[in-house]
């Protein structure tokens, strides 16, 4: 069983008279809207007091808690959002975990400096679930803009894992800025919004990520 | 499609000729009409050149490929219902040359294999028929899949032992009523 003669035809006509970007206008268009969505979140930062936030905790274990907070979200990014050698993607179980991981990691990384120095009297936390929210959602709409109806398999779960990821890359910021690791408050300000956002990646990976048939329009 | 996602457009003819006819007769399969699989083709050939900045640099083409056109082909699937090629099926049958009780015996196996496929989840039918029909391996069959090597594995086997377990109970019925 062979395809017709005419569609071959017919499918170069097509390739044709669409016009694609190359990879590497591809890339230059990623970087440019990662770079803005990254950026994104620094004004509420700065507006609320930036690392000064912070002093009640030695600067050397702020920037050690954020280098912490950071290689779990590359190591949350590096499986969510480059698909390795593949060009169609991670496998369920890959992209489950870290949409699951991602916030009990950085539970467990927080509350493990909690008692290592003198906290501040503790809060819920909803300033840092705001923060974390602000800065991890512009990564989130970045990456679903990027890849827009390009997820042939398991777009759900894609979305999820980038939202966790972008949530836990949000987070970097809030961790430079948050002096607090009580558990609950980490679980209300910390976990809490990297939970929502996975949720939120799944909504629009369903809605946005995955594969629709090519428009002519 | 890699000389081609670097903006090498006449690369995408060679794409063509070497995807298209794998990619048809497992369309044909999903979809069981012709002109449905050709239009699969094309879609699946639009959706390539549209996505083709989202390549992965050294990746293989092919998992990429079946992964789109088996998505295509679902959502076909939940707007129209299957049917089989029949003609083609019976077309196949009669090159073989068998005897008339073999070729009643042929076609007795190959309907009953073919139930016994079709009643099995989508995700571990496809499985099977990737490594069996379509010569991928294992591990491209799981990327197509969105899966571990593993999985795929695990479904395969209990595909085979699925067609075992039926074309056993067939041999036995056939025995029963001698």
């Amino acid at each position: 069983m062979t395809p017709s003669s005419s569609l071959r035809e017919k499918v170069l006509a097509d390739a044709a008279a669409f016009r694609a970007r190359t990879r590497s206008q591809g890339r230059r268009r990623a970087a440019l809207v990662y770079t803005l969505a990254a950026l994104a979140g620094l004004p509420l930062f700065v507006a609320w007091d930036g690392l000064d936030h912070a002093r009640a905790r030695p600067l050397s274990m702020t920037i050690g808690i954020a280098l912490g907070g950071l290689l779990i979200a590359i190591a949350c990014a590096a499986i969510a959002w480059w698909r390795g050698k593949s060009a169609v993607g991670r496998s369920d179980v890959a992209l489950l975990a870290v949409a699951i991981l991602a916030p009990v990691a950085t539970y467990v990384w927080l509350v493990s400096w909690h008692g290592r120095y003198a906290d501040p009297p503790s809060r819920i936390g909803l300033r840092c679930l705001a923060m974390t929210l602000v800065s991890g959602a512009p990564l989130l709409l970045a990456a679903i803009y990027v890849r827009k109806r390009t997820v042939a398999v398991h777009p759900v779960a894609s979305g999820a894992a980038i939202g966790a990821a972008a949530g836990a890359l949000g987070g970097v910021t809030v961790d430079l800025w948050c002096p607090l690791t009580s558990s609950a408050h980490v679980l209300v300000g910390h976990a809490l919004p990297i939970v929502l956002l996975a949720l939120f990646g799944a909504v629009l990976g369903r809605a946005a990520l995955a594969l629709r048939p090519p428009s002519k329009s | 499609m890699d000389r081609y996602a670097s903006g090498h457009d006449e690369a995408f003819a060679e794409l063509y000729d070497a995807l298209a006819p794998k990619l048809f007769v497992f369309l044909c399969r999903q979809t069981g009409d012709r002109a449905r699989a050709e239009d699969l083709v094309q879609q699946t050939f639009l959706h390539m050149h549209c996505a083709r900045e989202t390549y992965t640099t050294g990746a293989d083409v092919v998992p990429w490929a079946f992964a789109i056109a088996r998505r295509l082909a679902i959502d076909l699937h939940r707007r129209t219902k299957r049917e089989v090629l029949d003609g083609e099926l019976q077309a196949a049958q009669a090159a073989l040359d068998l005897s008339p009780d073999d070729a009643l015996r042929s076609k007795e196996a190959a309907r009953i294999l073919q139930e016994t496929l079709a009643a099995l989840p989508e995700s571990q039918r496809v499985a099977f028929e990737l490594i069996k029909y379509d010569g991928l391996s294992l591990a491209q069959a799981a990327e197509v899949l969105g899966t571990t090597v593993v999985a795929v594995k695990l479904r395969t086997h209990r595909t085979y032992e699925a067609l075992r377990g039926a074309l056993e109970l067939g041999v036995l019925r056939r025995g029963s009523a001698r």
